[in-house]
């Protein structure tokens, strides 16, 4: 596939000939107001994937003043336009550009930053190519597909200097009643998390159906294996028992890593193990009911759908901790400003690509281990299962050419 | 210089540099490693200054360097500074501290002096409270909420202690914030002083500090929490107050139990102010509670009745339902009967352990004791607690009657967001959808049918 | 058998088709690690019917599950596939994983058989599995008149991350379309030869790269990498 790697819009505002071919810099949305930063000072962004959680992540960016939204992509006609549109609205001119494909949209130097929602076997390649085009990134969760995915994203984010940040609000929003205690030492050391989600995600047979929408069919696909179009194949909605590509393989660990985005993101916060990865999957299986313990280096245990246990119960022990401070957003506006707060400043966002990598990681580890039905030691320094080649060939899955990482 | 140039000019160095080992780590990797730093924090460019940065944050540990790069604070300009301050905070090094507090005595920019102020929340010690306490009377805002949120976070073992003496004698407005401060810092070793503040003379103490007690106040505190109540005046002070007893309450789990802990907690202020607790009492809840709560809200003083049916109306379950709704179906006056019916509405739509059909029952029989447009419509409105596609079917003929259909279709529209729900009966909630879609007059609620329709997600806005 | 009727349904499954009858073959091949037997037995099986006239999602499944239990004995098979439009992927997905060299040396002895996109799947599969041995038949490709080919090479030398595929970036002299992948591999190797240990190459790699005449992008890169290198000796 092609590289793209540009100069910045920094650089770009250097050679004046060249802005003329953008239309950013001559729009009246674009000139400093009483109550915007000067176009200088804002970030110039671009979506990708605008379909549903895309709409609201474009929702938040195009309403912040600092921001100013240039560029649209989805490989269905009708969101593109749609997301065209909205972007046209708020600034009351035709300026935004739309594609169908996120090369070009990377290619252009004028853009800081972009925001991600594809499906999920899209995600590194998007965030990767983008980091090699020197574009920062908020990518919707779950980040990766595979476990070989997470350290190349980081790798990439680290190589140039770039800001990615993934997508879960919830891991800090939904559950800071249960980090503050924690935190302040009032349960002592934690000793287990239960985390209750699922399914896991199925083999998609569904059958060719005609084609209703105007849909990019082989860039949807990507690098996902060839199959024939089907609107549930390719819908966009939250189901995750067949009706939507969150339910299948190829393009999604399932419910354990949809809503395990959010929880293992939490648990993972709440017992701050966030910058770490599991050392072993334990399988269980009691009364024919099966669930997992992931065991962390601190001696932290996070139960996968533990029995008679409900979602997100904690266990404390006498063992006294000293009080620490919780970390947080900056900026303003949630998440978002969050991620936007950091471009400017060059920190590390709240939910910064390897924190966000090491929840999703949890979530293919434990795929991986239902999978297989047994037991695994994971190294996470050399992102390999220890002892069992079988789990090491699910670590990653060959991808349809062009496509690569 | 064209790139094919730049890349034989690599290649001619590659060949060569690269079967070429670089002699051993020395202390001159070192200091040229600092030099490389430094050098970079007055690059123009922040992409650059921020991979300085990030070696000052997690890269060359040692004190010696700590100092060597807070040494550079005041060798920068004051975006340079903000930068700095913060790569040092992060660092965690206390080391750095002296010239932080050097900066922050010296500096004039604002944004230095914040910088300053968040720095030694992460780098200070106890020694630093009477500068964060003072920096709380600051005059620019930033500059007060930095020495908040330091003072939230400044570590230590004697912090917490420390700064319960000074919220003791401090005046009413900084006592405010070191309570609040105190509660954010979960510093639960510190209650006596709070307590104390639980019956300050000035309002805003008072609640601040029966706010705090509610986020780290304990079980074995409630009885000491009840002079607050008292002290609390009428109105929204009295309903935080009982809110905030109420959510000590909740940290016991037995039900029982919890009645009890609050019973004798009450009991302490004497028996002739046992009527001043009835609506704590109601929001506390429990099974032992009820008949005597009840049977207040059904004797034969007026005034009193009006208490009862208030404490049953704020319980937090749905265990009263059935004695609102006799008290409704019973009453004579006319605005007791409305008091229970609103009780009744509210109780019964409560997200507690029912299931949903349970609670759309309650509304079927909230609908059919209505006696006015107001009622029904607050029947309808309730029914949104009732995640089901029969709520659905229950409220949908409401659309048709002109006087209801917009508080239907605002009903229909929250239950369309449950999406479990929806894609469960996905044909029939597309024909809803597009009622609503017809009928709405507001567009927030069209949008989200839309939405909904389309298998997309909205989100709530923020409440302010 | 359960395992004997869902070979069966494999000849008439499809898209469309009902995936439980199937399912025995996938729960097999999961239990299959510590029974050498039962393993050798399904992937006969499953070879068998990749070369019999079964649907392309049929095969499409086969491959899958060789994704799991293909050894040795599945490598021509698949092999075979590479040069076929509409299962050279699924070939592929399966040999990818399969550990050893020989799946390495068949990917590469089918490079010169391959064109187009095909071909540029086998080079990524090469990357993805790091194979040292395949630096020098990559660096040749480097000068492939298709940029696609050549860009893909980098991508893969980047990947396998060795002094020599580092060597081998560095002195190729790309056309103007091809400077930044060459470079971002350049860096990738730059990156793993940090993490082996061996900062001194690491860093003249970066130095390298930090010349004036470099893009912004690639001098901030390299500058981070130089920090990290000294980072790691000082």
């Amino acid at each position: 596939m092609s590289t793209i790697q540009q100069s910045t819009r920094r650089d770009f505002l250097k050679t004046a000939s060249a802005a003329a071919l953008v239309p950013y810099f001559y729009t009246a949305s674009a000139r400093a107001s009483a109550d915007r930063p000067p176009p200088s000072d804002r970030i110039v962004m671009g979506g990708i994937g605008i379909g549903n959680m895309g709409r609201g992540d474009q929702g938040a960016f195009l309403g912040r003043k600092d921001v100013q939204y240039v560029a649209v992509c989805d490989v269905r006609e009708e969101f593109r336009n749609h997301a065209k549109a909205q972007v046209d609205g708020r600034y009351n001119n035709k300026d935004c550009q739309a594609y169908n494909d996120f090369r070009e949209l990377l290619a252009r130097p004028d853009i800081d930053a972009v925001h991600i929602a594809t499906p999920d076997h899209w995600h590194a390649i998007m965030v990767i190519e983008a980091c090699r085009a020197g574009k920062d990134v908020y990518c919707q969760k779950p980040e990766t597909l595979t476990l070989r995915e997470g350290p190349l994203m980081v790798a990439a984010a680290r190589r140039y200097g770039r800001v990615v940040s993934g997508g879960s609000q919830r891991v800090l929003e939904d559950y800071r009643k249960q980090v503050d205690p924690v935190w302040a030492g009032e349960l002592g050391k934690l000793k287990s998390i239960n985390v209750s989600v699922g399914p896991l995600p199925q083999l998609c047979n569904l059958p060719a159906e005609d084609m209703t929408e105007k849909i990019d069919w082989d860039l949807w696909l990507g690098p996902a294996p060839w199959a024939p179009y089907n609107s549930k194949r390719c819908s966009g909605s939250f189901s995750i028992n067949g009706a939507s590509w969150r339910s299948f393989i190829d393009y999604s660990g399932g419910g354990m890593t949809d809503w395990g985005a959010h929880h293992f993101g939490g648990a993972t916060f709440i017992a701050d193990v966030r910058e770490q990865q599991p050392v072993e999957v334990k399988f269980h299986q009691d009364n024919g009911q099966t669930y997992l313990s992931y065991h962390y280096p601190n001696g932290f245990v996070l139960y996968h759908n533990r029995p008679n246990t409900p979602n997100l119960a904690l266990e404390g022990s006498s063992e006294e901790v000293a009080p620490k401070p919780v970390p947080g957003y900056q900026g303003e506006g949630g998440i978002y400003g969050d991620f936007i707060h950091c471009v400017k400043t060059r920190e590390k966002p709240f939910r910064d690509i390897e924190l966000a990598v090491n929840t999703a990681a949890v979530a293919h580890l434990g795929n991986i281990a239902y999978t297989l039905q047994r037991s695994l030691k994971w190294d996470s320094a050399k992102q390999e299962f220890v002892g069992d080649a079988d789990a090491n060939r699910l670590t990653d899955r060959a991808r349809r050419e062009p496509w690569a990482i | 210089m064209s790139w094919r140039y730049v890349f034989s000019f690599v290649a001619c160095l590659a060949t060569g540099l690269l079967l070429t080992p670089l002699a051993a780590a020395d202390d001159n990797q070192t200091t040229e490693l600092r030099q490389q730093i430094v050098a970079l924090l007055s690059n123009p460019d922040r992409e650059f200054r921020a991979a300085g940065l990030d070696q000052i944050r997690t890269g060359v540990k040692g004190t010696e360097h700590t100092q060597f790069f807070a040494s550079q604070l005041a060798k920068l300009p004051p975006d340079g500074q903000v930068a700095l301050l913060g790569a040092l905070a992060d660092r965690g090094d206390a080391a750095a501290r002296p010239a932080v507090l050097t900066l922050l005595k010296s500096g004039q920019n604002e944004a230095v002096r914040v910088a300053a102020i968040a720095a030694l929340g992460k780098l200070g010690d106890a020694s630093d409270l009477p500068t964060l306490i003072g920096l709380l009377s600051a005059q620019a805002d930033a500059e007060r909420n930095a020495a908040r949120s330091s003072l939230v976070r400044l570590g230590g073992p004697t912090v917490s202690a420390d700064i319960a003496a000074a919220t003791a004698k401090a005046p009413p407005s900084e006592k405010v914030t070191l309570l609040e401060v105190l509660a954010s810092r979960r510093a639960r070793g510190q209650v006596k002083t709070i307590i104390t503040a639980s019956t300050d003379d000035n309002a805003q103490v008072r609640m601040a500090a029966m706010s705090a007690l509610g986020r780290v106040g304990q079980p074995e505190q409630l009885g000491e929490m009840i002079p607050g109540v008292l002290k609390a005046e009428k109105g929204g002070e009295r309903d935080a107050a009982e809110r905030n007893v109420a959510q000590v309450c909740a940290k016991i789990e037995n039900e029982d139990q919890r009645g009890e802990a609050l019973i004798k907690a009450v009991e302490q202020a004497g028996k002739e102010q046992s009527d001043q607790f009835l609506s704590l009492i109601g929001r506390v809840g429990g099974k032992k509670l009820i008949d005597y709560v009840a049977g207040i809200a059904t004797g034969p003083d007026t005034a009193r009745r009006k208490l009862g049916i208030d404490a049953l109306s704020k319980w937090p379950n749905s265990s009263v339902a059935d004695k609102l709704l006799e008290i409704t179906k019973n009453a004579t006056d006319a605005a007791e009967r409305n008091q229970a019916f609103q009780g009744f509405v509210k109780i019964g739509a409560t997200r507690d352990n029912r299931n949903d059909q349970q609670r759309l029952e309650r509304m079927r029989q909230a609908m059919d004791i209505a006696k006015t447009p107001e009622e029904r419509a607050l029947v309808i409105n309730r029914t949104r607690t009732s995640y089901s596609v029969e709520a659905v079917r229950f409220v949908l003929p409401y659309v048709e009657k002109e006087e209801f259909a917009q508080i239907a279709c605002e009903t229909l529209v929250e239950i369309s967001h449950h999406r479990e729900v929806r894609d469960r009966n996905k044909a029939e909630f597309d024909k809803v959808l597009d009622k609503i879609i017809a009928t709405s007059k507001d567009a927030v609620v069209i949008d989200r049918a839309g939405r909904y329709k389309r298998g997309e997600t909205w989100t709530r806005p923020k409440a302010e | 058998m359960p395992l004997d009727d869902a070979f069966q349904a494999l000849k008439t499954y499809d898209w469309g088709t009902d995936r439980a009858p199937v399912t025995p073959i996938t729960e097999a091949v999961a239990a299959a690690q510590s029974n050498a037997e039962a393993r050798q037995d399904l992937e006969s099986r499953l070879l068998a019917a990749l070369s019999s006239d079964i649907s392309r999602d049929a095969k499409d499944f086969v491959c899958r599950m060789l994704t799991i239990v293909g050894s040795t004995a599945a490598i021509s098979a698949l092999a075979a596939l590479l040069p076929d439009e509409q299962l050279s992927h699924m070939a592929r997905y399966a040999l990818e994983r399969i550990t050893g060299p020989e799946a390495s040396q068949a990917l590469r002895d089918a490079l010169p058989k391959l064109a187009g996109k095909l071909k540029l799947g086998a080079i990524g599969s090469l990357g993805v599995r790091r194979d040292s041995a395949s630096v020098s038949a990559l660096a040749n490709l480097l000068k492939d008149a298709d940029p696609a080919v050549a860009r893909a090479a980098a991508q893969a030398l980047g990947l396998i991350g060795t002094p020599a595929a580092a060597h081998a970036l560095l002195q190729a002299q790309p056309a103007a379309p091809l400077q930044a992948a060459v470079t971002d591999a350049t860096l990738a190797c730059a990156e793993a030869i940090l993490a082996a240990n061996d900062p001194a190459t690491a860093l003249k790699i970066y130095q390298t790269l930090a010349a004036d005449t470099q893009p912004r992008l690639v001098r901030l890169a390299a500058t981070r990498g130089q920090l990290a290198c000294a980072a790691r000796t000082a």
